[in-house]
């Protein structure tokens, strides 16, 4: 026995899951201790300090490489933390697809961490890691696929600085997942409420600093999935000129329900000047990404 | 779908993730930390409470020594009322011892006339001989008549004389000073 499993039993940390351990839930992970939560673009970092009470706070952006910022802004994000716990959001080099007839056996997902040609057969490519979710009412499924050398890059970086990630996630995939939760749920209660009535068309987009995903579901079909990373900065025009294609193909009477990973975003407010009439659901949550990172 | 579903971990995992110990192990630490303010308490309690005997010993010792004090004191009172109570018993052995004296004394007193001066009388008893007092006395006048007429008082007393001797520094003068010694012995006859 080492000394440290002692100091974890005594500090009780030892009946906490492993701070790695990504079957748990960051708030378990790190109960009561400071942590970060990191955005990570191509050309932009932006963070927040989740502190002990699971308040945000001391959030920052800075424009330029991760590999440079780092190594300025390492130690400032190191004194965010108590033991330099990072939950990340990979905002490039990462492709979502919506893919058909996917393998859906048990124990799928575990496999494709580990071996991911068993499940995609040709579609797996070597050095990407994969994340999916499967439409569960038909045969489409959403498709991640991210370069492990990002991911190590990026980890063995942090880990120079004194920084360890806890977790390494894709932002705007995970903003798109929970629209998809929230547009299922809202697909019951309207089952429920108005029996036999059809749902509609539904576009979902999910912007996170430059990436865009957007899914197009007619009732419960997935038809059209667009992903783009580093699309746009300020301006959100070329956002319009992905998601406006979509919103026609989905025909007239079609909800937009909007995710941003902060809110106030003028999106929602360009669409609706671009197609009068158009209902637009902007769902952005204060701190969205940073909550949807760290469990909050 | 639940949170931790949605968003993903893709960093490289680590083979050697050991599961959180199981709850109610916790008690352990709990224990650990109650038995170490409890150690905490019991040695703050016992350094009150040693601290609290070490005053009381001193306390204890301080009464020690007033009553030691005390006790000198009373023994010293007690020594001198024994050296007083000694005395006293000397001076009441003295009173007794010189009761049977007294006859000799009133005898030899009486015998004195109006006329004449006793100067001395002197009676003493040795612890061999305690029946024989040993007398001198100092007449100033009245000579050998006086002196005379003392042993006659003496032998009405029951006492007889011998080893007598008188001593007169002028012999010329029959009524001069004179200094006789005599062994007196109480008669046989007179004692029953």
């Amino acid at each position: 026995m080492k000394l440290k499993d002692i100091k974890d039993v005594l500090t009780f940390r030892a009946f906490r899951p492993e701070p790695d351990d990504n079957s748990a839930p960051w708030s378990r992970r790190f109960s009561s201790e400071n942590t970060l939560a990191l955005n990570i673009g191509r050309r932009r970092v932006s963070w927040t300090a989740l502190d002990k009470r699971g308040e945000f706070r001391d959030p920052g952006t800075q424009d330029g490489d991760f590999k440079d910022l780092v190594t300025q802004m390492g130690p400032e994000w190191r004194n965010l933390t108590d033991n330099g716990w990072c939950s990340v959001s990979l905002n490039h080099r990462f492709v979502i697809t919506l893919e058909v007839n996917l393998s859906r056996r048990a124990g799928l997902e575990q496999q494709l961490k580990t071996n991911p040609k068993a499940v995609l057969g040709a579609k797996a490519e070597r050095g990407k890691k994969y994340s999916i979710l499967h439409n569960p009412e038909s045969n489409t499924s959403i498709l991640l696929a991210v370069e492990e050398e990002a991911i190590n890059k990026t980890v063995s970086m942090m880990k120079e600085s004194g920084l360890n990630a806890g977790r390494v996630a894709v932002g705007v995939y995970g903003m798109m997942l929970d629209l998809i939760e929230q547009v299922a749920e809202a697909r019951r209660a309207r089952a429920v409420s108005h029996p036999g009535e059809p749902f509609g068309s539904v576009v979902m987009v999910a912007c996170n600093e430059g990436s865009v995903c957007v899914l197009s579901q007619r009732e419960e079909q997935w038809t059209e999935l667009r992903s783009r990373t580093d699309l746009y900065t300020d301006d959100m025009t070329p956002v319009l000129d992905i998601i406006l294609p979509l919103i026609q193909n989905a025909g007239p009477g079609t909800n937009v329900v909007f995710m941003n990973s902060e809110a106030g975003c003028q999106l929602p407010e360009l669409l609706r000047q671009r197609i009068p009439g158009v209902a637009v659901s902007d769902v952005t949550a204060p701190c969205q990404l940073w909550k949807l990172l760290t469990d909050s | 779908m639940n949170k931790s579903s949605i968003m993903h971990d893709l960093k490289p995992e680590r083979p050697d993730l050991s599961p959180p110990l199981p709850a109610f192990l916790m008690v352990l630490p709990v224990l650990f930390y109650l038995s170490c303010v409890g150690a905490v308490g019991l040695g703050a309690l016992f350094t009150l409470k040693t601290n609290q005997a070490q005053k009381d010993e001193q306390r204890e010792l301080d009464s020690e020594q007033d009553v030691k004090r005390q006790i000198m004191a009373l023994k010293q009172e007690q020594k001198i009322i024994d050296d007083t109570h000694a005395k006293a018993r000397e001076v009441e052995a003295w009173m007794h011892s010189t009761e049977p004296l007294m006859d000799v004394v009133c005898a030899v007193i009486n015998s004195v006339k109006k006329t004449h001066t006793l100067s001395s009388l002197r009676l003493s008893r040795t612890a061999d001989k305690p029946e024989h007092i040993e007398m001198r006395i100092e007449i100033n006048n009245g000579g050998n008549q006086q002196k005379e007429d003392t042993v006659q008082a003496l032998v009405k007393q029951g006492y007889q004389t011998f080893r007598d001797d008188l001593i007169a520094p002028n012999k010329n003068d029959k009524d001069g000073a004179v200094t006789y010694t005599a062994t007196l012995v109480k008669a046989a006859s007179s004692e029953e």
